[in-house]
């Protein structure tokens, strides 16, 4: 790994941690309804480099997003970290079936389902523990993740041409000098 | 923007069609899953600690993890009128006439559905 790709990393990990903060502060029309917006530099991060450095960048929001908001260890916690590590892990199995199977938007949106899901499942086995109050929500909280899951795919999307551009532009600026 | 939406895979578009047809499909049928009934069930920590007639009006107060929660029956429908938690999603839900409102922070799960009646299928047993 270069230094250059650590640098970016490091960059990347501080945008999902500072959009996975700026997300907490938000109002929210709808009480559970969460944009998942540090999901975008996810994505980002997936198609750039690896699923190695996707699951780092996010085990590295979940934990000091955390910290730093106060809930470490905490029901939120642990249902972010389930939800997180579900995605991410869901959306490098969907990125490793080939670059023309799904695009981001489609990794996108496998990332927010498998969040929700798992984050239902964890609810369920934690804290709930009434199936017919699960079922009933789920498809609800799946509208909502697909269409957030969307949004954040097109952004990505958006993200990783500007991304791969400006390291284009290095690159021939470097030849040419 | 319109280069990301060109930019999408067939796999893209087949799975956000999916996606949003299961779920919409889901809430429809959904309804039908909501428990209907004439008692207010409140359980605490996952034990039913109140069963109340859903005709009679009254106001409960409850010890929960995080402090006392104030339970409301009004005109056949129930609220969570006071809770002390972080973000008050269960007084959000205001009144519900089936269904449930489920504070996860203090543990409280208020269901409408027939308690009584489980009482009394006991005793003939």
């Amino acid at each position: 790994m270069q230094l250059q790709d650590k640098q970016q990393i490091a960059i990347l990990s501080a945008y999902a941690l500072a959009l996975h903060g700026a997300e907490a502060m938000l109002p929210s029309p709808i009480p559970w309804l969460r944009f998942g917006l540090a999901n975008i530099i996810t994505t980002a991060s997936l198609v750039i480099f690896n699923f190695r450095t996707a699951m780092m960048i996010t085990l590295v929001r979940v934990l000091l997003g955390s910290i730093l908001t106060g809930t470490f260890l905490g029901p939120a916690f642990i249902l972010s970290f389930g939800g997180g590590v579900a995605g991410t892990a869901a959306m490098g199995a969907a990125n490793s079936l080939g670059r023309k199977v799904f695009g981001p938007v489609g990794l996108s949106l496998v990332g927010a389902i498998f969040h929700n899901s798992a984050q239902l499942f964890l609810a369920y086995i934690l804290f709930i523990q009434r199936i017919e109050a699960v079922l009933f929500i789920s498809p609800l909280i799946m509208l909502i993740g697909t269409l957030t899951g969307f949004a954040n795919g097109l952004v990505s999307d958006i993200l990783i041409r500007n991304l791969l551009q400006k390291d284009n532009d290095t690159i021939q600026n470097v030849a040419r000098a | 923007m319109r280069n990301a939406i060109k930019s999408t895979t067939i796999a893209d578009r087949v799975l956000l069609a999916l996606l949003v047809i299961s779920s919409l499909t889901g809430m429809f049928y959904s309804r039908d899953a909501l428990s209907k009934g004439e008692d207010v069930l409140v359980e605490i920590n996952g034990k039913l600690t109140y069963t109340l007639p859903l005709s009679q009006d009254r106001e409960i107060t409850v010890n929960a993890s995080h402090g006392q929660a104030t339970i409301e029956i009004k005109d056949g429908r129930v609220k969570m009128k006071q809770a002390e938690c972080g973000n008050h999603i269960c007084m959000k839900q205001g009144w519900i006439k089936s269904g449930s409102i489920v504070c996860l922070p203090n543990g409280i799960v208020i269901t409408i559905g027939n308690g009584r009646k489980k009482d009394l299928d006991a005793v003939t047993g």
